[in-house]
């Protein structure tokens, strides 16, 4: 490292350049979009990813977005990608040429994305079960039908992975591979998420009964608060590498994406907490969604774990468990990132290719356990 | 003495980072203490109260004028959204019947074959073949 001082003060200068050039772009771009009349939630697109798609589902504000026609000299099960309730589905499609959904892409798989939309005040009563049952039935049907196939392949993110692994349990002749990227099962872990959620003094009930449903906002500064120092950081960490356009680029799209949570519907919310936060059933045992018993021994077909290592809202042993709940052979893989890092980032492309081989081994390759 | 000033340069960031760092740690050990997990719900449960105060007032003074209020509207919606997930359902049931049936079907006829029938199935044809009849 240069410490000349004549280096750093021109370092210093370029990046207090860059950083101010960067400030006012985004203080023009949020003046404009201040300035002009904005466009009513339900016209507004929530789907911000890079990759050209067409919308091949509908059902209310849910869509199945499909990136790529099935390849004719690989034909592979069609992956469908299962995202959070809690944000938006383009995560894993930030940027361009370097996220799962390019990579899978250009390898000429089949891939499809849920994306659950912005839900409004008719879809609070819609339980947790509702959603793992029924409205991923309906995801995973149009996909069968469009791919002419008899099962899918599901790979869920974060709270997304919980569903897939849930839908799985309760659809299990439907479904081929799954994977599961830094996805919680055990919610009495150490995790801040778990003792915040799983303590006595949070009632849920109040919560959900006082606003009809959990407000992103109030979702968006609880996130905040698991690492308090980590806005600083965050900035001070731009202002460093202010001057790299790659970085600055990286830096906003993650941004957008991390501030544009949607609120979770009341009913949802309220199951989603007491079964997995409270009562931790999926490892107990004795969980009934939509009126259905969920066995996770009847998830037989292949299972891809990604664990991140330094995830901070899903702790490595947390996801770890699954391989002692479902009935399927179970591939771990460990990454050496955050949460978001898993996701996307430099640290991501080992995933990606990993994902890519897993989903592309097709449904009759027998896996080799490796839990 | 620019030998020197590197170094400071250097022991100042080191020292910053580290501060930062520990402090980042004890940031992240408090959210995860119980008296913070305590005044976290107790500042909830205030802002809670205020907002079913608010909602309560709202609530009676729709009742009083005999307003329709947001919640009502939310009922409807809610009504109209089972509706039709009750309808996209038989959707989803009568497309897989169809798909059956016509998995079920003998293989399609020839080009001439579809020609003919089609012609012969058409309101023309019929209107010739009635009007031959009569």
């Amino acid at each position: 490292m240069n410490h000349d001082p004549w280096h750093c003060t021109q370092q210093f200068i370029d990046a207090t350049s860059a950083a101010t050039a960067l400030a006012g772009q985004l203080a023009e771009r949020n003046l404009r979009s201040w300035l002009r009349p904005a466009p009513s939630l339900a016209c507004q697109e929530p789907y911000q990813g890079a990759t050209p798609f067409e919308v091949i589902y509908r059902f209310d504000r849910m869509r199945v977005l499909k990136f790529q026609g099935r390849s004719a000299t690989q034909p592979a099960m069609p992956l469908l990608m299962v995202p959070s309730l809690i944000n938006r589905s383009y995560v894993l499609d930030l940027m361009e040429g370097s996220s799962l959904i390019a990579h899978l892409v250009q390898h000429q798989h089949p891939t499809y994305l849920l994306d659950w939309g912005t839900p409004g005040p008719q879809h609070d009563h819609l339980s947790f079960g509702f959603y793992v049952d029924e409205l991923m039935a309906l995801a995973t049907a149009a996909v069968r039908r469009d791919a002419q196939t008899e099962q899918v392949d599901l790979l869920g993110y974060c709270m997304g992975g919980t569903m897939a692994l849930l839908h799985a349990a309760l659809h299990p002749q439907q479904i081929g591979r799954l994977t599961l990227l830094a996805t919680p099962i055990n919610f009495h872990d150490e995790g801040v998420l778990s003792r915040w959620a799983s303590t006595p003094d949070f009632d849920v009930d109040r919560v959900v009964d006082t606003l009809g449903r959990m407000d992103s906002l109030m979702l968006q500064s609880s996130f905040l608060f698991l690492k308090p120092l980590s806005t600083y950081q965050k900035y001070k960490g731009l202002y460093e590498a202010a001057n790299n356009p790659r970085f600055t680029e990286s830096f906003i799209k993650l941004e957008r994406w991390l501030n544009d949570n949607v609120s979770v519907p009341g009913e949802c919310y309220r199951e989603y907490v007491r079964v997995c936060y409270q009562e931790n059933r999926l490892v107990e045992g004795g969980l009934v969604l939509n009126g259905k018993a969920v066995d996770l021994r009847q998830v037989t077909g292949p299972l891809l774990n990604v664990i991140a290592l330094k995830d901070h809202i899903v702790p490595p042993d947390s996801s770890r468990i699954v391989a002692r709940l479902v009935g399927g052979p179970v591939r771990e893989v460990l990454i050496d990132a955050g949460h978001i890092g898993i996701a996307m980032g430099s640290k991501a492309r080992q995933m990606f290719e990993t994902v890519q081989r897993f989903h592309a081994e097709g449904p009759t390759t027998i896996l080799t356990t490796d839990n | 003495m620019e030998q020197l000033m590197q170094e400071m340069m250097k022991s100042t960031k080191d020292l910053q980072t580290f501060w930062e760092n520990r402090f980042a740690q004890l940031m992240e050990e408090m959210v995860k203490s119980q008296n913070f997990i305590t005044a976290m719900t107790r500042s909830l449960e205030g802002s809670l109260d205020l907002r079913r105060l608010i909602d309560s007032a709202m609530g009676r003074w729709a009742e009083f004028y005999q307003v329709v209020t947001k919640k009502d509207l939310a009922l409807i919606q809610q009504q109209m959204y089972d509706q039709s997930v009750r309808l996209e359902k038989m959707v989803a049931l009568l497309e897989t019947i169809r798909d059956a049936v016509c998995a079920e079907r003998p293989a399609a006829p020839t080009t001439a074959e579809t020609a003919t029938d089609a012609t012969a199935d058409s309101p023309k044809a019929a209107r010739k073949a009635a009007n031959r009849s009569r």
